[in-house]
């Protein structure tokens, strides 16, 4: 039930893709609910219909059957507009960071605000050259990517989806192009900046060497929901305990 | 303090220095190629009124089967004092164009040159220092000789400048050049030579007095030029003849060069071959650049950038292209110009009017194929980049 502490609410949520004798069901009857600030995991196997449901939650696709209210927002029947507007509110987090060849870091950092008209404020550039600092790379903020490694091309794409200050993140294996210790601080940075900032994180992956990140794991298969963890596996707990004790 | 939207456009363009210079250089093509084809066809057709700008005339009298200096046709002398007659015409003269055969001073061989000729006492130019030239011209024989005539005549001209009265033959008969002015070459007359009437009749055995080339008919102060005309045309009753006011002379003139022959086809047929090449170019370009980028338009769109942002980027880079590829245009077709009014003896001039007319006809090419690259920006699916 949507209360205000909700940021997403799925209701019944199925999808199809294909026309006629090729419609082919992908998601059935998906009923999820995650609170404002919360750090959520959506796994499964390739296939299962994770990524559909982040894009339909992240609306880049329209909800065909059931129900999906961001903040209380609702999605199903919105326009291509409406659409638009709704996913200005959202930082996304690509498993392609797909930063922009010909922009330097701070530029692809500034387009975060620019995608919500918010460079005009006087401290755009202040902003942005703070939230590469956050991320560790405001000495590289004139490079463009080519010059930095994978690892630091999707901090730079964590910065460009936090700038704005979105109530939201959602993020679509991140992790995929990495290796283990850079993918794991990639998340970690993000998780870090989402605790502090008060954002709530849905992030598609199959990367269990993250799974000690999450508050909550959301398995999907075939599908469907089929598993919804309240905590995070004892192995996954235990490596981040330690690395919060190393960090203290 | 408001700043502006980020100019991925051209900074997308300037990433890729050498898909950049192909494309400034497929617009730089397509613009000397329309400047060069518009530029030939009015120098074809301005060098075809150089004579008639110069005559000091508020109408002239003209046959109908005329087609342009060098082919005037002729009509009857009658025409001219009929004119006359007409209420505020002051004073008419006949001026008389045959183009005969000659021996060039340059070479000393044989060609054509178009031979006008008139009363030496009658101030038939506009310009008051040829119209004393032409009244020293009594003596038969005796001509003057356009410098702008096409051929290496750098030598004869500085003979004649400096005092000397050299001799030619036009038509087997000796003629004395007196002195020197300037017309200029066209397409049809290569050289011209001015006389008088008198002297015109020693060197063509055809020519016959009643039968005027261009019939030239000043107006007294107060008159309108349209009024006489009409009442000239009125008194004339000729089908053979017509009276036309000077600019009337001029315009038709032009337009029927313009219009009336395949001439302006043909150039034109060229500049629009310049412009359909300078498109396939930067079609090529921009769907290139927009293939290369379709992930991050697709990110931008997922980050809730609308589709007419992006459009705006394909947009933006036709604006580049028109920019940088038209100044370079402009610049080398001002110097191809020059090059090709010394190399043929005519003036090939830039107007605004044309340079305003190609940068059109860039911005209208960069941005009609921008919109045939943008298609594939308004496909790009935000949901494909997850």
């Amino acid at each position: 039930m949507q209360t205000s502490e909700t940021a997403i609410l799925a209701q019944g949520v199925s999808h199809w893709f294909g026309k006629g004798a090729l419609r082919q069901q992908v998601l059935f009857d998906l009923q999820l609910e995650i609170a404002k600030g919360e750090v959520v995991f959506l796994m499964g196997p390739s296939g299962c219909g994770k990524t559909t449901f982040l894009t339909l939650i992240g609306a880049l696709r329209s909800v065909m059957q059931g129900s999906i209210a961001l903040f209380g927002e609702e999605l199903f029947g919105a326009s291509a507009a409406q659409q638009v507007l709704t996913r200005r509110k959202i930082g996304f987090v690509f498993q392609n960071h797909n930063l922009h060849r010909s922009l330097t870091l701070l530029g692809n950092v500034m387009m975060g605000l620019e995608a919500k008209g918010l460079n005009r404020l006087p401290d755009a550039k202040t902003r942005c050259l703070a939230m590469l600092e956050r991320v560790g790379l405001q000495e590289h903020a004139h490079k463009r990517q080519a010059q930095i490694s994978s690892g630091q091309r999707q901090r730079v794409a964590v910065a460009r989806a936090l700038v704005s200050d979105p109530p939201l993140v959602l993020a679509d294996e991140p992790t995929a192009a990495l290796d283990r210790k850079t993918g794991h601080d990639v998340v970690a940075l993000m998780r870090q900046i989402a605790e502090e900032r008060g954002v709530t994180v849905l992030m598609v992956t199959h990367d269990n060497r993250v799974l000690d990140l999450a508050d909550r794991i959301v398995e999907m298969e075939d599908g469907r929901i089929v598993e919804a963890t309240a905590d995070p596996p004892i192995d996954s707990r235990s490596l981040h305990s330690m690395e919060r004790i190393e960090s203290e | 303090m408001l700043k502006r939207r980020t100019p991925l456009g051209w900074l997308q363009l300037a990433h890729h220095k050498s898909r950049f210079a192909v494309a400034i250089a497929g617009v730089a093509f397509a613009g000397i190629l329309v400047f060069m084809q518009l530029g030939f066809l009015n120098m074809l057709i301005d060098t075809t009124v150089t004579i008639h700008k110069k005559l000091d005339a508020d109408i002239v009298l003209v046959s109908i089967d005329g087609r342009d200096m060098v082919n005037a046709g002729s009509f009857p002398r009658r025409r001219l004092l009929q004119a006359l007659g007409v209420e505020g015409v002051a004073d008419v003269e006949a001026l008389y164009i045959r183009n005969v055969q000659w021996i060039k001073p340059s070479d000393r061989e044989s060609g054509a040159v178009l031979v006008l000729a008139l009363r030496p006492d009658f101030p038939g130019f506009l310009d008051p220092e040829l119209n004393a030239q032409v009244a020293t011209l009594t003596l038969p024989g005796s001509a003057l000789f356009d410098v702008g005539s096409r051929g290496d005549y750098t030598a004869f001209i500085e003979e004649v400048a400096a005092g000397a009265r050299p001799q030619t033959e036009v038509n087997g008969k000796r003629v004395t050049i007196e002195g020197l002015f300037h017309f200029g070459a066209s397409f049809a007359a290569e050289s011209i030579l001015l006389t008088s009437a008198d002297t015109l009749g020693i060197l063509d055995g055809q020519y016959d007095a009643g039968a005027v080339s261009i019939g030239l008919v000043q107006l007294a102060p107060g008159y309108d030029v349209a009024e006489v005309v009409a009442a000239i045309n009125a008194v004339i009753g000729d089908d053979e003849t017509i009276a036309r006011s000077r600019e009337d002379f001029i315009d038709h003139s032009r337009s029927r060069l313009a219009v009336d022959s395949p001439i302006s086809f043909v150039f034109s047929f060229g500049a629009v071959i310049g412009l359909i090449v300078g498109t396939v170019i930067v079609v090529q370009i921009l769907t290139s650049d927009v293939q290369d980028h379709m992930a991050e338009y697709a990110t931008f769109k997922a980050m809730g950038f609308k589709t007419g942002y992006l459009l705006g980027i394909v947009y933006e880079q036709s604006a580049v292209l028109t920019l940088f590829g038209f100044l370079p245009a402009l610049g080398t077709s001002l110097l191809l110009y020059e090059v090709i009014s010394a190399g043929v003896g005519m003036e090939m001039t830039m107007t605004w009017e044309r340079v305003l007319t190609v940068l059109g006809l860039t911005i209208a090419m960069c941005a009609f194929s921008g919109t045939l690259a943008m298609r594939r920006v308004v496909a790009a699916d935000p949901a494909e980049v997850f």
